[in-house]
């Protein structure tokens, strides 16, 4: 029995091997791939939003001096040569030099060349350029603080100068389609506003039409420099109700589904004509308190709240595991994700109560969140926080979860917060600059981005040290550090990471979903029916 | 008539007015703002500074309000702080797509209502008339985008008969009643609650004709039940339907289509509606509703005329 047993699976196995490798054998040209996207943008104009929404929806007809490999399967996306093929840093580290991709034409047919590239950042930066845009620039200078100015050196040559050294330069605008290039015979024609109703680029894809919330069609480049898809077309059509999503795919309208609810995930897998992707996204699901003054001012009553919170059911029972208990602040598929690090707080309610009983709140306290679920693609948001409630309940503290939409939630995180109020969201970008953001003491809200107003003076000090860093590694190492007093400290409650399921039918090939907010299926093909 | 019709139209500013308020104090207490949505978090406080001074957010509101209202007064609509484009050309847009799905309902719900009422009212106390009276009030107390998803998972997941969403179809063959089938899902459940309204005041509207003596008088001169219903009684029963198909109609447009819209991904006033909302887009969320609230009331109005066509007491005096 044994023995056909094993004959029978080896040659299942032999089987299953050849047809992979026939169909992995030669990818097919041809035929338009559609996509069910999560939103759209409001308008074609690359340079002005930084959100995945509209990178998303842009990428494909864009490109940037350097770029991420968003199709590489690896721990994280590596940084790629785009319209740079080279590039290097002075001494001080305050000038960037990029050797420019020659033969390289816009869609419109205009040339791409060092005077193209300074025309862009003067639209960012040289607020004295008749074509600087206030939002591009106030989006560029926001990420990049010492963002100062370019430089034409000669035709393939271009300078870019910071205020002040920064390792993580070429990182950001990497990750940060904001950073991609438009054609200036094309701003100079429309003007600064009409821009945004025309995409001219030099990405893989030519736009074809656009109509905003409906669909996004896009044809193969064929004058593209680099590897050219194999599609002839492809269209994004943004479905915003995650159910009405997964209905157009199994109906078989789109080819690609992103951002699958928890409940449709196992169905899906049950099921032999789709593949369903469980692979991360570089953020972590986190509830961030205000630590000025209040309950959350007391690390011992953050440490409780930490303990009190069961991430491994959290995970595997209510989020059907499609996340994994959080260990730390960066999300997978962050360069800095550190796959060896212990679960966050172990669960210990009793331990939790005892350490309660010694704050000032020995009978518990009560708080409240503000969510938007529109901002956290990572399905099952609410069931989480529900989950969390009840864990928090279990030792006196009571939870409040108040549902608000993107705009009021983007002011509660902006302001000075009361006492008992709580954000959360899914923290964590595709470049790892998520820690001096969120929680260097220097940035608290108002006026810079930590939120919760976090403070810790050895943390300050690694940031600082970070800043002058002399390498990305050496900048990521200390930042490591920095997380590990964060860590150590209680900073917030990070609940779990979240592995963003994504579903294609099974007739697409060679496409997984990038570990990262922005997505690229742009290489995928369509093997025969 | 020509003196009816000025009356209306002059009745039609306070509603504007009023309706116009009420949007914009409603958005000016909802938290968050235009800026901070669509700049995001990385912004300086300076350059959002400087963007809210060049769409004058930061005057106080009546200031705001009066500006626009001056700007309304000499045809301009303002431009969308979202999408940056004159907002009236956006909703002119988007308007004669909701008009399409409106349509779609809208006979739909004539057709199926009116049937139902007639059929219900002749076949009175009758197991077809308790189950008209069944699925209508089912259709009344399910939500639009409830019945939409059990739509799409039934008609288009399971039989595969209908397309889930949006109004074309991009892979495989486009037959060229493509809209047209993409029409049908969202123009059901977007009908069925006016229908069922439009069933329960037929219906009503009938029995009540039917009841009359004149009735009789007609079967006695030996006219066909035929004729007897359809060229008496519904004749009769017929202003009363044109007066709530006018006001269900109107609701379609404003009401069922937002919520319709999103779940079928049609592209129309409800999706810019909820977009705008999203986004803290005053001008553009002002000028959707300030059109819509005219469609509404010139539809209003259009009904009333009908109504005095069709009713010679009215058309009397």
């Amino acid at each position: 029995m044994s023995i056909i047993r094993s004959v029978l699976a080896t040659a299942l196995g032999l089987l299953a091997f050849f047809s992979a490798t026939a169909v992995l054998g030669e990818a097919r040209t041809g035929g338009t791939l559609v996509v069910a996207t999560t939103n759209d943008t409001p308008d074609l104009d690359i340079q002005k939003y930084i959100s995945s929404s509209q990178h998303n929806a842009l990428m494909p007809l864009y490109n940037g001096l350097v770029e991420k490999d968003w199709t590489a399967d690896e721990p994280f996306h590596p940084i790629v040569p785009g319209l740079a093929t080279s590039w290097s840093v002075s001494e001080d580290g305050k000038t960037y030099t990029f050797n420019l991709r020659e033969g390289v034409t816009f869609h419109d047919g205009s040339p791409f060349n060092a005077e193209a590239a300074h025309f862009n950042f003067q639209r960012m930066t040289d607020k004295d350029s008749p074509y600087y845009d206030q939002q591009a620039g106030s989006t560029a200078t926001g990420v990049l603080k010492g963002l100062k100015g370019s430089r034409v050196v000669d035709e393939y040559t271009f300078e870019v100068e910071l205020a002040e050294a920064n390792v993580g330069f070429i990182e950001a605008i990497a990750s940060l389609p904001n950073y991609y290039m438009i054609s200036p015979a094309a701003i100079q024609k429309f003007g600064n506003e009409e821009i945004g109703q025309h995409a001219v680029g030099t990405g893989p894809f030519k736009l074809v039409e656009w109509v905003r919330g409906q669909r996004t069609v896009m044809e193969r480049n064929e004058d593209y420099w680099g590897k050219k898809p194999y599609v002839d077309r492809m269209v994004y059509r943004p479905i915003i109700e995650p159910a009405a999503r997964v209905a157009a795919l199994k109906a078989g309208e789109v080819h690609i589904a992103w951002d699958i609810p928890v409940d449709q995930v196992e169905p899906l897998q049950g099921d032999p004509r789709f593949n369903i992707f469980l692979r991360g996204l570089p953020a972590t699901k986190v509830i961030e308190c205000w630590q000025a003054s209040g309950p959350f001012s007391d690390r011992r009553v953050r440490k409780a709240v930490n303990m009190a919170i069961d991430r491994k059911t959290l995970a595997e029972v209510i989020l059907k595991g499609t996340a994994i208990p959080a260990t730390q602040l960066y999300g997978i598929g962050s360069a800095s994700f550190d796959p060896d690090l212990p679960i966050f707080e172990e669960y210990d309610p009793e331990g939790a109560k005892k350490l309660l009983a010694e704050t000032a709140h020995p009978d518990g306290f009560g708080f409240f969140v503000i969510t938007s679920p529109e901002n956290e693609p990572v399905a099952g948001a609410l069931q989480a926080y529900e989950f969390v409630q009840a864990n928090l309940q279990a030792i006196g503290v009571n939870m409040e979860i108040r549902v608000r939409d993107n705009a009021e939630f983007g002011a509660a995180y902006m302001r000075v917060k009361a006492d008992d109020e709580c954000v959360t969201f899914d923290r964590g970008y595709d470049t790892d600059f998520i820690l001096d953001m969120g929680y260097y003491g220097g940035q608290c809200v108002p006026n810079g981005l930590n939120n919760q107003c976090f403070q810790n003076a050895e943390v300050d000090r690694l940031m600082e040290q970070a800043y002058t860093a002399s390498s990305i590694d050496e900048w990521r190492d200390l930042h490591r550090q920095a997380q590990q007093h964060i860590i150590d400290d209680s900073g917030s409650f990070p609940l779990v990471h979240g592995l963003r399921p994504m579903a294609s039918m099974k007739q697409v090939q060679d496409w997984l979903p990038a570990k990262a907010w922005l997505q690229f299926p742009g290489y995928a093909w369509l093997a025969e029916e | 008539m020509l003196r009816f019709l000025a009356w209306r139209l002059l009745f039609l500013i306070p509603v504007l007015l009023g309706a116009s308020a009420v949007v914009f104090t409603l958005i000016q207490l909802a938290p968050g703002d235009p800026i901070d949505v669509l700049m995001g978090v990385f912004a300086s406080p300076e350059a959002r500074e400087a963007l809210r001074a060049k769409y004058g957010l930061n005057d106080p509101a009546y200031v705001q309000y009066f500006r626009w209202l001056w700007h309304i007064l000499q045809g301009d609509w303002g431009v969308s702080i979202q999408q940056r484009r004159p907002v009236l050309p956006l909703v002119m847009e988007k308007f004669w797509i909701t008009m399409l799905l409106t349509g779609a309902a809208g006979l739909f719900a004539i057709v199926v209502g009116v049937g139902a009422g007639v059929i219900a009212a002749v076949k009175q106390n009758s197991l077809t008339d308790r189950l008209i009276l069944l699925v209508s009030v089912f259709s009344l107390s399910m939500p639009a985008y409830w019945l939409g998803l059990v739509f799409i998972f039934l008609f288009s997941v399971t039989l595969g008969w209908l397309p889930t969403g949006g109004m074309r179809s991009f892979m495989g063959e486009k037959s060229n009643l493509d809209v047209l089938e993409h029409m049908i899902m969202p123009g059901v459940v977007a009908g069925l609650t006016p229908a069922a309204i439009i069933a329960r005041v037929a219906r009503a509207a009938m029995l009540e004709g039917m009841r009359l003596d004149y009735m009789t008088a007609l079967r006695a001169k030996g006219l066909s039940e035929r004729a007897v219903i359809l060229r008496h009684a519904l004749r009769n029963a017929l202003p009363t339907i044109v007066n709530m198909t006018g006001l269900q109609i109107g609701y379609l447009i404003l009401g069922a289509a937002l919520f319709v819209e999103i779940i079928f991904s049609w592209p129309g006033l409800g999706y810019e509606i909820y977009k705008s909302v999203i986004g803290r887009d005053m001008p553009m969320m002002l000028g959707l509703v300030l059109f819509s609230t005219i469609v509404f009331v010139l539809l209003n109005l259009l009904v009333d005329v009908l109504y005095r066509v069709i009713n010679p007491r009215v058309r009397a005096d």
